[in-house]
């Protein structure tokens, strides 16, 4: 690691912002807890602010490094922990920057399949935050999950990818989290629909299933054949087998001797 | 050595020198020659040099001392406002962070104090949910066990509501420690003592908390918690417990099909007044419950009828704040109406059910259904000729806890018992039997028991029959205890 080609100087005008908030954010992250909430009801006790009064106001783009990292690293519920933190700690909850930690909260608890809280979170947003088209399409997302509108959720989903995809959005680091989020969420749904499909259906069409997986055949078949899906080409129907879901019993193997000490005291206690 | 107690500096003094913390609790705690407020004046104020006692205490360490200052001058700023300097939000947000548990217990009523005003001064700025963390920690800290409710708890869960902030660590506290303990001292501000409104107060948003995260289960428990809080005799059950049962008739509904069966220690009073309001037609019109008229007639009626009562009494559901679960319970109904048609049927077509049901739509029968087979409500499968099997339990069970809930739902007297591996039971009854069996052994301990026991058996040979039969709790107080632990173990074995 020492001996490893030292980094470029940052060049491009992203790469300088981040730079800025990077060191910003190391320096600041102990202060912005507690700053924010200081800022607004201190007079008596001097605290002078350390660095320009933006940084200071804004929490949301500060813990954003942050979450981005976490959810790099696919760690979502230290990301939710984070992201519940600020949400508590930030003064002033109005501002638009806040979407840089709702947004990826609300697809954290989707991935989790958290989906009342996930609700929970999207009520408590004021008027402007929720009117703003992120959000917006955020919330028919998960209006989408919570009714298990398979068709829609695909369609949503591809929805949110694609607004944050236009040239008018200009947040760039933000697009990339959602986008990587989105994936992940499409691909745990994907895998719990599976599951769910497996148990509860004998047979199926092939258009049902394109529509529950939001999946051409072309790409849903090899899935299903690697699954021991039978296929009927002529009838176009596939046969799914019912996976072994992780049984949630644990047979009491290794306790013998707590079931005998338990029968031998339940036993004496009837002999009294 | 001339302890100076009216003296800021001395206090001062006393709490960083001081070895003794039993010694040093007391002295704080006595006013002394001069009367409370003004000890309280004294502690709130800066010292000789014009210094903050606070930046010169350190927060762990003289937690005792830091807990009296804090107090005292959050207190005064918040009521009097009298040229006392308020303590900055960092050192609050600090000191509820590290502060030393050991060192809070032996003064806990300032800890509540603290808590109280802490709360006071968020929302007065505006800011209620910075509070939450703040008493999220001292509510859990300052107790010795997490499942000991103290009066920091329902200003918890209230703050928690106001600020429409739940958080999964909330839930998370409210599944996983159900209240077994309470915490009570003696203190000489009758005030900030725990009372019986708390209690009452906690399980109540509690349910209410869960309900909002679909926890259904635990909501239930809490609400028959809050439900089932015994009264001193002959005086009439809180307004609270009311709106309680009511919370829990409707989310029994949505969550098991029907209202079930009350505790039998519930008051008689409150399902007295229930049956006079228009829930009770409400429920009774739900499809899981044993007096839904529609068993015979056309199904898909029932239906029309639930929604009939409640545009009716529409008004009165918005003004108790219950509308919100009224209608989630309408939707949840085609569920349950589902659930009565799989004790008749084996296999039925999608176009059946959406007939029974009084939906039209195929695709929505078929995501109704599809639903309730993730939920587990139903086992069943479908064909691709949208025909629908309904089956029974597997012999094997690898069915968790919860599912055995919502699978059992209300046990109909005698009928085919869904056959459940024997192992899994044997592991959930002997967790119950030995949660039990510490409970028995800890009621038969205390001094009450054993003292009503001598009273009303006469003798003292019969408190050691009652000593030496752990269980047969009779007619005493503790027929609340042991009805509570029951409920508590039923808790635990749903959640652990």
């Amino acid at each position: 690691m020492a001996n490893g080609p030292p980094t470029p100087p940052p060049t491009t005008d992203v790469e300088i912002q981040d730079e800025a908030r990077m060191s910003d954010a190391s320096a600041l992250a102990v202060e912005a807890s507690s700053d924010p909430a200081s800022e607004s009801t201190s007079n008596a006790a001097p605290q002078p602010p350390l660095s320009p009064p933006i940084q200071l106001q804004d929490p949301y783009q500060l813990i954003f490094p942050r979450i981005a990292e976490l959810s790099s690293q696919k760690r979502w519920i230290e990301l939710i922990d984070i992201a519940e933190m600020t949400e508590i700690n930030a003064s002033n909850d109005q501002q638009l920057s806040r979407l840089f930690v709702i947004v990826p909260l609300i697809l954290a608890y989707l991935i989790q399949n958290d989906l009342p809280i996930a609700k929970l979170v999207l009520e408590r947003l004021p008027i402007d935050i929720r009117m703003s088209p992120l959000i917006s399409n955020l919330g028919s997302l998960t209006k989408a999950y919570s009714a298990g509108a398979y068709e829609q959720i695909y369609s949503k989903a591809n929805a949110l990818v694609n607004l944050v995809a236009q040239p008018e959005f200009q947040q760039p680091e933000l697009a990339q989290v959602i986008n990587a989020m989105v994936e992940c969420f499409l691909s745990s749904f994907r895998d719990r629909t599976f599951l769910l499909l497996s148990r509860a259906y004998t047979s199926m069409t092939l258009s049902l299933a394109e529509m529950y997986f939001g999946l051409g055949a072309d790409e849903l078949l090899p899935i299903a054949a690697r699954h021991g899906w039978a296929y009927d080409t002529s009838t176009k129907v596939l046969k799914p087998v019912p996976t072994n879901e992780t049984a949630s019993f644990f047979p009491p193997a290794a306790s013998s001797l707590a079931n005998f000490n338990f029968i031998a005291q339940s036993v004496s206690l009837l002999e009294m | 050595m001339a302890p100076d107690s009216q003296s800021i500096d001395g206090l001062v003094q006393q709490i960083t020198t001081s070895n003794n913390l039993e010694a040093l609790a007391h002295t704080l705690r006595t006013s002394g020659t001069s009367g409370r407020d003004v000890r309280e004046f004294i502690l709130a104020s800066s010292m000789s040099s014009g210094q903050d006692p606070l930046s010169v205490l350190d927060l762990r360490n003289n937690t005792l001392g830091v807990m009296y200052i804090l107090s005292a001058r959050l207190n005064i700023y918040l009521n009097a406002q009298s040229g006392v300097q308020r303590p900055p939000w960092a050192i609050v947000t600090q000191f509820c962070e590290i502060f030393d548990p050991e060192q809070a217990r032996l003064a806990p009523e300032r800890i509540v104090m603290l808590a109280k005003s802490l709360t006071r001064y968020a929302q007065e700025q505006g800011k209620l949910k910075l509070a939450i963390p703040l008493l999220y920690s001292l509510a859990t800290r300052l107790p010795i066990t997490l499942s000991t409710l103290t009066p920091i708890h329902h200003i918890l869960l209230l703050t928690t509501l106001q600020a429409r902030h739940i958080t999964p660590e909330i839930t998370r506290l409210l599944i996983e420690h159900p209240i077994d303990d309470l915490y009570m001292y003696s203190n000489i501000y009758p005030d900030h003592n725990l009372s019986y409104i708390d209690n009452l107060v906690y399980h109540y948003l509690g349910g209410v908390i869960l309900t909002k995260t679909g926890n259904y289960t635990a909501a239930i428990d809490y609400f028959e918690t809050a439900l089932t809080a015994p009264s001193t005799t002959n005086s009439p059950p809180a307004g609270l417990q009311l709106e309680a049962l009511k919370k829990l008739r409707l989310v029994q509904c949505i969550a098991m099909g029907g209202p079930q069966p009350l505790p039998k220690y519930t008051s008689p009073v409150l399902t007295r007044i229930l049956k006079s309001t228009p829930y009770q037609n409400l429920i009774n019109a739900f499809p899981g419950s044993l007096h839904a008229k529609d068993r015979g007639e056309g199904p898909s009626s029932g239906n029309n009828r639930l929604k009939q009562l409640v545009s009716k009494d529409r008004d009165f559901y918005a003004s108790e704040c219950n509308l919100g679960l009224v209608e989630l319970l309408v939707a949840e109904a085609p569920k349950w109406v589902i659930k009565r048609l799989t004790e008749t049927y084996v296999t039925l077509g999608l176009a059946e059910i959406g007939r029974y049901v009084g939906v039209d739509d195929e695709q929505q029968v078929r995501a109704l259904v599809l639903k309730m087979i993730e939920s587990k409500t139903i086992i069943a499968t479908i064909s691709d000729l949208g025909i629908v099997t309904f089956h029974d339990a597997p012999d094997t069970a690898d069915v968790s806890v919860e599912d055995i809930r919502t699978l059992l739902g209300d046990l109909p007297s005698g009928t085919n018992l869904t056959k459940i591996s024997v192992p899994i039971l044997l592991e959930a009854v002997q967790v119950q039997s030995t949660h039990l069996a510490e409970l028995d052994m800890e009621v038969g301990r205390s001094k009450e028991f054993i003292a009503k026991a001598i009273k009303t058996g006469g003798g003292i040979s019969s408190a050691l029959f009652f000593l030496r039969h752990p269980g047969i709790v009779q007619h005493t107080r503790f027929r609340y205890v042991y009805g509570w632990s029951r409920k508590w173990v039923r808790t635990r074995w749903g959640f652990s």
